[in-house]
């Protein structure tokens, strides 16, 4: 038999969001395994600096600044992608905004529109374009969040973006499936991030957050890499429109 | 491979007990978890076939197998197969609750009490059995994982295999109960709900039904039947380390057959 492999030797990733978090993780994890990584993130020389570590592991790799709100930067970052790197394997739509507004008829309409743009619009074009390049073996991963199925009022706007994800992803799918083309979701938990650090300022109310999950404890931003090298590889060669719940047992 | 990043699905050291292993979904995870580092326990009715399949998952991983029959329907003989993999290995890190049966289909009004039990002996009762007793083995280094296969079909409810579907959505329940009972003891528990791959229970389907297979590729988003090696992946994925923060979820590996 043939062991399955989690290697993408050869490949070429692209990870929004990839300057930090999750993203990062993502990002050295796919070097590690092999692949070339663009990094994608607003803050080119965030960007810059992650690339020089998946250099570091005998890869190429690019940093480019992009806002995927906007569509024509969506376009511009796919097509310095196969510029620079050739081709395009792995798309991980991990970039996302989570504004917390004051109530439901507090929510701006510039705040909507934000969360919208970033967390729904983006990777929607970005599957788009990033799809129309890739051959049969290719996988777009999207990072979901447990606000997706568990809203709670001051995530409305996150999460109603965030479930827009998760059926774009199950239509995503059931388009690019006949073309080998695979398209999951990683619905995650809690995880200690930057963005969690400062939403979650005190001990205690971080200690709150872990006794509520059933593994009782936040997750590290690295253990959103064993997930991602499954979904990204053909280990997971026969699972596309699943979302995958990351969440310690929460849901 | 890259040291860290190898790290995360490696089984060295691991012993894994599957059960159903000797042939089509259950061999090839046998076969992958070995290839990943593992011991494994080859379980099924037929003790010569578990032998054999042993020896063979020897030859080609280098690991240690051990070949044990046992009925999964019986539940008073599941402590014994327990006791023989600690006495041999002192250890279980890997339980695959594999082993079912799908007979021949029968409506709801033509099912027997009988027909009934018998489903429910093998596909819910024995698995949940040996997960009850692997549990407290994983406890004491509190650290586990047991994998519960399903079916697709637990979802989507299947005409004419109402026992099968019904039996593997239980399943998936008992996998959220136990999942929330033993994370506190390190343990993970989660399912994998296959769709149509190119296995035994497939291949009975076929002989009943000529186009059963057909049909079921047609269904899925990736227009086809996948063959049993492409379950191993989420198998060895979910065994390792790969997996630390998954707890109590089911992974339908089913090329995107809708649920419903």
């Amino acid at each position: 038999m043939t062991l399955p492999s989690f290697r993408l030797d050869g490949k070429v990733a692209l990870v929004t969001g990839g300057s930090k978090g999750l993203g990062r993780a993502m990002a050295l994890a796919f070097a590690e395994a092999g692949a070339d990584v663009v990094v994608a993130s607003r803050k080119a020389g965030a960007c810059e600096e992650v690339a020089a570590d998946v250099r570091a592991f005998g890869h190429r790799a690019l940093a480019v600044a992009c806002h995927v709100g906007e569509w024509s930067e969506c376009e511009s970052l796919v097509a310095r992608t196969l510029a620079d790197l050739g081709r395009l394997d792995v798309l991980v739509n991990n970039a996302g905004i989570a504004p917390v507004p004051p109530s439901l008829d507090g929510v701006s309409e510039e705040l909507f529109d934000k969360t919208i743009a970033v967390n729904l619009k983006g990777p929607l074009r970005l599957s788009g374009l990033a799809a129309a390049h890739m051959g049969d073996g290719g996988s777009i991963i999207n990072i979901s969040s447990v606000a997706s199925v568990r809203p709670s009022p001051h995530t409305v706007v996150y999460a109603a973006a965030k479930a827009g994800l998760n059926v774009l992803t199950k239509a995503a799918a059931q388009e690019l499936g006949p073309r080998g083309i695979r398209v999951n979701a990683i619905i995650c938990g809690t995880f200690q991030t930057d963005s969690f650090a400062r939403s979650v300022p005190s001990e205690e109310a971080s200690r709150q957050l872990a006794a509520r999950v059933p593994l009782g404890r936040i997750a590290s931003a690295d253990e959103i890499v064993g997930t991602a090298l499954f979904l990204a590889s053909d280990a997971s060669s026969f699972m596309t429109g699943a979302l995958l719940s990351l969440d310690g047992g929460v849901s | 491979m890259n040291e860290q990043v190898s790290k995360l699905f490696d089984l060295s050291d691991c012993v894994a007990i599957v059960t159903g292993a000797t042939k089509g979904l259950g061999r090839s995870m046998a076969e992958g978890l070995a290839g990943a580092g593992a011991s494994v326990v080859v379980v099924s009715r037929d003790q010569d076939a578990c032998t054999r399949v042993a020896d063979e998952i020897t030859a080609s991983t280098g690991q240690d197998a051990l070949g044990v029959a046992c009925h999964m329907g019986e539940w008073d003989a599941l402590p014994s197969l327990v006791e023989r993999v600690r006495d041999r290995f002192g250890r279980i890190d890997i339980l695959v609750n594999n082993a079912g049966i799908n007979p021949a289909p029968i409506s709801v009004i033509d099912m027997t009490n009988e027909y009934l039990d018998k489903l429910f002996a093998v596909n819910v009762k024995g698995p949940v059995r040996l997960a009850g007793l692997v549990a407290p083995v994983m406890a004491a280094r509190a650290k586990g994982s047991v994998i519960n296969v399903s079916t697709v079909g637990a979802y989507a409810g299947g005409p004419n295999f109402g026992a099968y579907t019904s039996a593997k959505a239980a399943l998936i329940n008992f996998t959220k109960v136990m999942a929330k009972e033993w994370a506190s003891m390190g343990i993970r528990v989660n399912a994998i709900s296959p769709g149509p791959f190119n296995s035994t229970m497939m291949q009975g389907a076929a002989k009943l039904d000529a186009e059963f297979s057909t049909r079921a590729g047609a269904a899925t988003m990736q227009r086809r039947v996948a063959e049993c090696d492409e379950i191993v992946g989420a198998a060895v994925y979910l065994a390792s380390d790969a997996s630390s923060f998954v707890t109590g979820e089911d992974h339908v590996v089913a090329g995107g057959m809708l649920r419903a």
